[in-house]
């Protein structure tokens, strides 16, 4: 597994993969690109091929087509090895009803092989876990935090978590985001599927949307953004008429006692210039601008435009 | 090799959840061994009435239940024990096996949990090799056990060679069923079906064995049937050591054949892909009866469908018992009442009997089925809507009863049907179809029970499982062990005349048992609509 010579930064390398189920296909030539350190955000509407994807990388299922490296090694055949530097916090967590919370963790610790028992610790402190209590009695988030600490306190390279947090309450999601800062400065990778987009937003570097089986996007926030339209609300001492300009999108005047001279509208990052240039001549009383937000992206996606994932 | 890796710590994980159940399964499987021997010890204490026990049993209805008789010229208390309760015993541990593999395999992945293991440094073969190791464990203790427990008794004639043979051959039972059941979790995507799909093998090596210690033609058939390779190991008597070698190299096929397919499939697959269902509901669907029933459908025509073909498969059978006691002139003598029934009849009652007990089980499934259904929270949005909790609560009763009615009659006309084209005697098809038509008020009153528990016990449903084998052990010893008559009439079975072999007049008896039955389903509707629903 030692790469002698080739700087490989990639914790994540899928090119390709292809899945089905019976006649439904999941996933449908998707890539992910994951490198060392990042963390990943992986979005997607319900039954994109999120979970599957996950599962790919986890050696849980076969992928019929394509390729796929995780830590530089093949899922399916080196799984066993490769749970050793990996870590999984699944959506739904199912635990033992008998055995204690506590237990629990320990027994996905030794099962993943080694936990650090000053970090359990903590995380069990900082989650507020009552480890004593029978998992049988947990409710949902309960359960979710005794695979989050499990998984935290181990000493994986890399973090896969499929909705980690759904069943958490406000207060500990943003334990949770503090405890995935802690990993990012410890030079772990996280890949974090989620919906909770202003998560995604706040903790991720990267992000990857995956629809129907394909990759629609992937990047910094940033450059997704630049990739898209920002909502505009300007004011014009003059009359001023945006519909028709390229890039605008949606113009609607805010007031129409107003007449000509406020609009609000989206405009496509590369049309930005040009349309606020237009505005200027009209003189520009007042000029908001905002960049879209990552609902915003999610949105434009996932509405039903199929087929238009490679639009820009 | 990396497929095992973690095999250990996972095994000692599902022994720790599993320690209490296993220990009282364990536990509960030796004392009704004890309780057997020390029964036929105790009742029949010298030779001659051990050597008039083996007259009675050498009939067809007691062949097919306990299976042939063997060393009948000596019936000593080691033979007794070998002949009359191995199969039961076989089947008892079977059971037991089957659960211990499913609930550690196929209902682990249900859950998500073992997604969760695999997910850690553990080897795929990992999951059901911690679960046969457990099954394996458990076999070898109930050999060990079942052995000591007959060497306890301190007969002579119970010695050590044949019980070391008896507990091996239960073991060995268990076993192969532990391999049917690591088959059975592939191809099953819920531990539920994979239960049913072993248990219905089960079913059918107990019936094969049968058609072979019934029919002397068909005697070849026993060594198609795990429970055929333990009867002839005849303990006490032969003490053969080969057929329980045979059975165990069988396991050790199937655990193979089941790893090879678990580390090759995906996880959470079944051997069949999910079909697809319908995109909207029929019209019956939203009503409650259509609801309980379309969920039930598959159990209800599961069951009728294997009862059928257990009809056809004896019909034929019933024919040959009537040869069996012409072979027999000292039972005629011994049991007039049988001979003047005749051999066919007094079997077809016993085939008749047992199989109203067994659709206790499809029947008390579609009540207990509700029970699973709120643990899972499948009752709250359903009564938080238009479905009141009586009109819920009738419609799990309607279905349990419709299930009983047409599982007795499905086998009732089968085996019916067969046995007179096989007896040449007319008047048996409506006889015995009148006989499983009678069977339906004990049944009634099961149900009763199961609703009542519905109703007031949510938690204890299990004490609906423990009435039905308790029916069933009534059926199968009573007679056996000579039982006083109030114990038998705590099955509610035991009150119906033997049709079609006895006449009789219980029409009181069977119009009670419908007011109770009655009676339990008003006492169980209340309990129903004030207790809390969980979800």
């Amino acid at each position: 597994m030692v790469h002698h010579g080739v700087v490989t930064d990639s914790v994540i390398d899928a090119q390709g993969l292809h899945r089905r189920f019976g006649r439904v296909v999941a996933l449908d030539g998707f890539d992910l690109q994951v490198q060392r350190g990042q963390v990943h955000g992986f979005l997607g509407p319900n039954g994109a091929g999120k979970s599957t994807t996950i599962r790919i990388l986890l050696g849980l299922l076969r992928a019929h087509g394509g390729h796929v490296r995780v830590l530089g090694a093949d899922p399916w055949h080196d799984a066993v090895s490769l749970h050793r530097r990996m870590a999984y916090v699944p959506g739904d967590v199912s635990l033992w009803p008998s055995l204690s919370g506590g237990e629990c963790i320990d027994v996905l610790s030794r099962l993943r092989g080694g936990v650090d028992p000053t970090r359990r610790a903590e995380l069990v402190e900082a989650f507020e876990l009552d480890p004593t209590k029978k998992a049988g009695t947990y409710s949902k988030g309960n359960r979710q935090k005794v695979a989050l600490v499990a998984a935290l306190a181990s000493e994986a390279e890399l973090l896969v978590l499929d909705e980690p947090t759904s069943g958490l309450d406000p207060l500990m999601e943003s334990v949770f985001a503090g405890c995935i800062e802690h990993e990012r400065q410890q030079g772990r990778t996280v890949l974090l599927s989620s919906h909770t987009l202003a998560q995604v937003e706040r903790l991720c570097d990267q992000i990857s949307i995956i629809r129907a089986g394909r990759l629609v996007e992937s990047g910094s926030l940033a450059e997704l953004r630049h990739l898209t339209r920002s909502s505009v609300r300007v004011r014009t001492r003059d009359a001023f008429d945006p519909t028709g300009l390229a890039g605008v999108h949606d113009p609607r005047q805010d007031d129409p006692t107003h007449d000509d001279r406020a609009w609000s509208f989206s405009v496509d990052a590369e049309h930005l210039d040009e349309v606020v240039g237009r505005a200027h001549g009209a003189g520009i009383v007042e000029l908001v601008t905002q960049p879209p937000s990552l609902e915003d992206l999610f949105l434009r996606h996932y509405v039903a435009d199929a087929g238009s994932g490679a639009r820009r | 090799m990396s497929g095992t890796q973690g095999w250990g710590y996972a095994t000692a994980v599902a022994l720790r959840r599993d320690r209490v159940r296993l220990l009282a399964t364990v536990i509960g499987l030796g004392a009704m061994m004890v309780l057997l021997v020390t029964s036929l010890v105790t009742l029949y204490p010298d030779e001659a009435a051990r050597a008039g026990a083996a007259l009675t049993l050498d009939n067809p209805g007691s062949t097919f239940l306990v299976g042939r008789i063997y060393h009948g010229h000596d019936y000593h208390w080691g033979i007794m024990t070998g002949h009359e309760t191995l199969v039961v015993m076989a089947v008892a541990v079977a059971i037991g096996s089957i659960m211990v593999v499913t609930r550690h395999t196929r209902a682990e992945e249900e859950s998500g949990r073992t997604e969760l293991l695999l997910s850690g440094v553990v080897g795929r073969h990992v999951p059901l090799l911690a679960g046969l190791t457990v099954a394996v464990a458990f076999n070898v203790v109930i050999a060990v056990v079942m052995t000591g427990v007959l060497l306890a008794v301190g007969e002579p004639s119970i010695d050590l060679a044949g019980s070391a043979v008896y507990g091996a051959a239960v073991g060995m039972v268990g076993l192969v069923f532990a391999g049917v059941a690591a088959v059975a979790v592939q191809l099953a995507s819920t531990a539920r079906a994979a239960n049913a799909m072993a248990s219905a093998v089960l079913a059918a090596s107990f019936l094969l064995r049968g058609v072979a210690d019934v029919s002397p033609g068909a005697s070849w058939l026993a060594w198609t049937s795990p429970l055929g390779w333990a009867q002839r190991s005849y303990p006490w008597h032969l003490d053969r050591w080969w057929p329980l070698v045979i059975g165990v190299a069988v396991a050790v096929l199937l655990a193979l054949v089941g790893l090879a397919v678990s580390a090759s499939r995906d996880l959470g697959a079944a051997l069949r892909p999910p079909r697809p269902g319908r995109a909207q509901a029929t019209s019956a669907l939203p009503h409650p009866v259509g609801l309980a029933l379309r969920l039930h459908r598959g159990v209800l025509i599961g069951w009728a469908v294997g009862l059928v073909v257990f009809g056809l498969v004896y019909g034929p059978v019933l024919g040959d018992a009537e040869e069996f006691l012409t072979q027999m002139p000292l039972l005629i003598d011994f049991m007039p009442e049988a001979a003047q029934a005749g051999g066919v009849r007094l079997f077809a009652a016993i085939l008749v009997a047992l199989v109203a007990v067994v659709c206790c089980v499809p029947a008390g499934q579609a009540l207990t089925r509700m029970l699973s259904d709120e643990t899972a929270g499948r009752t709250a949005p359903l009564l938080s809507g238009g479905t009141t909790r009586l009109g819920w609560y009738l419609a799990g009763v309607a279905v349990a009863a419709l299930t009983a009615a047409v599982t007795t009659l499905a086998f009732g006309l089968a085996v019916g049907g067969t046995a007179v084209q096989v007896t040449g005697e007319r008047a048996l098809f409506g006889d015995i179809v009148v006989a499983s038509v009678q069977q339906w008020s004990a049944l009634a009153v099961v149900i009763g029970v199961a609703a009542v528990l519905v109703g007031w016990l949510p938690r204890a449903s299990w004490l609906l499982w423990l009435l039905v084998i308790w029916c069933g052990v009534v059926l199968y010893f009573a007679e056996l062990l000579d039982w006083p008559q109030w114990v038998r009439w705590s099955s509610p079975f035991d009150h119906l005349v033997a049709r079609p072999a006895e006449t009789g007049d219980d029409l009181t008896a069977r119009l009670v048992q419908w007011g109770l039955a009655v009676v339990l389903v008003a006492v169980g509707a209340v309990g129903y609509r004030r207790r809390t629903i969980d979800g």
